[in-house]
């Protein structure tokens, strides 16, 4: 009897709180419906790996090891980078680039919303983190949880887990976070602004070509990217070119809702208590928010300055920059309603949507880059 | 706190910006042009 309840001895305060922060996330999912698809699978991993001697995960018995599935699972889809990659395919087939096609121009804002990535490069250094893992979690401004696991597997960084729910909790947090930065940041008059949307119609061809050309320039001039705007785009080719419906239809639900369920579950190897419950995830946390924070300030600050060249006429509704981050489409959503807040009459979201499709092209440039800086 | 880490991340965010910058500058001509010339 004795020996049935032995491993109760080996519990820790520690898993103890991990296992509290597991209950919370799959709170979060459930109850404040908080990217269930995600925390849900981490929240329940975060326990599975953290019950004592956990067989999900790798334990010595004896001197030998005991390989667990759920580091399987992270060798054969996160250490690999397939699984973000593989996600990034179903994503690519879920956008559509018409909005931006219809007016190329607002790809800027997507550019100037990832200032908050290399402040929070800069920051990270400054409170101790060598680069590449102040990197891996600059790369949370990205707001694509994706690219996040990319950047940061790719350096190896040990706090990918820490990562991953800072990204996923903030891209949740989008709707909290982003209106009193815009707020803080613009006057009612500026809110007020008026953009008349013009209605485009994009050829076939050019919603075909667009994907293509956009791999190509973004691999020739950052090739580490290739590979996640190359699954992006071809995610994207398969939505548009007309004759793979079936297939475009299973990348945007049975591959994306397959690789997300193991996704989630599997990032939860790296939320055992001895990797997660340090001063340093606190600290990922915090400056999880300053990059999301600085990356709607880039946004709106840009556009700022933008209008400060532009006729009265054709000013720009500065709120619209902050849609750049990726977040995708909670941030297209916060400006469109804070428009209407202001004035019942302004309709931003397709210039918001076009911003948003922009960051998440923007947010893939910037995570190849990254890469390719500091690789 | 590590002065000269930070210091020493100045330039890869100006390098970053920028590269992101011309990036997007390059493909908004180049969705620009393939509108024009893709036809409606």
């Amino acid at each position: 009897m004795a020996e049935l309840f032995s491993n109760v001895l080996n519990i820790t305060w520690q898993q103890g709180v991990m296992w509290i922060i597991g209950g919370l996330l799959i709170y979060l999912a459930i109850v404040k419906d908080m990217e269930p698809s995600l925390l849900l699978p981490m929240g329940f991993g975060a326990i599975l790996v953290n019950l004592p001697m956990s067989g999900a995960v790798t334990q010595i018995y004896d001197g030998i090891a005991e390989i667990g599935v759920i580091d399987v699972l992270f060798d054969a889809g996160i250490a690999n980078e397939l699984f973000p990659l593989l996600l990034f395919v179903g994503i690519g087939a879920m956008i559509d680039f018409g909005p931006l096609l219809s007016n190329p121009k607002l790809m800027i804002f997507g550019a100037a919303a990832q200032f908050g990535i290399f402040f929070t490069l800069s920051l990270a250094a400054l409170l101790g983190f060598d680069l590449k893992d102040a990197a891996s979690i600059a790369i949370i401004g990205a707001a694509d949880g994706p690219t996040s696991i990319f950047v940061a597997n790719f350096f190896n960084s040990k706090y990918i887990g820490a990562i991953m729910v800072a990204a996923y909790s903030y891209m949740a947090l989008v709707p909290l976070i982003q209106p009193p930065v815009i707020k803080a940041l613009t006057t009612k008059k500026e809110r007020m602004i008026r953009m008349p949307y013009e209605q485009k119609n994009i050829s076939k061809r050019t919603k075909i070509l667009f994907p293509i050309i956009i791999t190509a320039i973004t691999g020739i001039v950052s090739p580490r990217s290739v590979a996640l705007i190359g699954f992006l785009m071809f995610g994207n080719l398969i939505r548009e070119c007309g004759v793979l419906n079936s297939l475009s239809d299973t990348a945007q639900n049975v591959l994306a809702n397959l690789i997300t369920l193991f996704l989630g579950i599997t990032i939860a190897s790296k939320m055992q208590a001895e990797y997660f419950l340090t001063a340093e995830t606190l600290m990922i946390i915090g400056l999880g928010l300053v990059a999301f924070i600085f990356d709607t300030a880039g946004g709106v600050v840009f556009a700022k300055i933008l209008n400060l060249f532009l006729p009265a006429s054709k000013k720009i509704n500065p709120m619209i920059g902050a849609a750049g981050i990726s977040a995708f489409p909670m941030s297209a959503r916060v400006v469109h309603k804070l428009g209407l807040q202001e004035d019942n009459q302004n309709f931003l979201l397709m210039h918001s949507i076009g911003v948003n499709v922009s960051g998440q092209i923007a947010s893939v440039i910037a995570g190849g880059l990254i890469l390719n800086l500091l690789g | 706190m590590n002065i000269n880490e930070m210091i020493s991340t100045l330039p890869i965010m100006a390098k970053g910006m920028l590269g992101i910058f011309i990036v997007t500058a390059v493909i908004i001509l180049s969705m620009i042009l393939l509108n024009k010339f893709s036809g409606k």
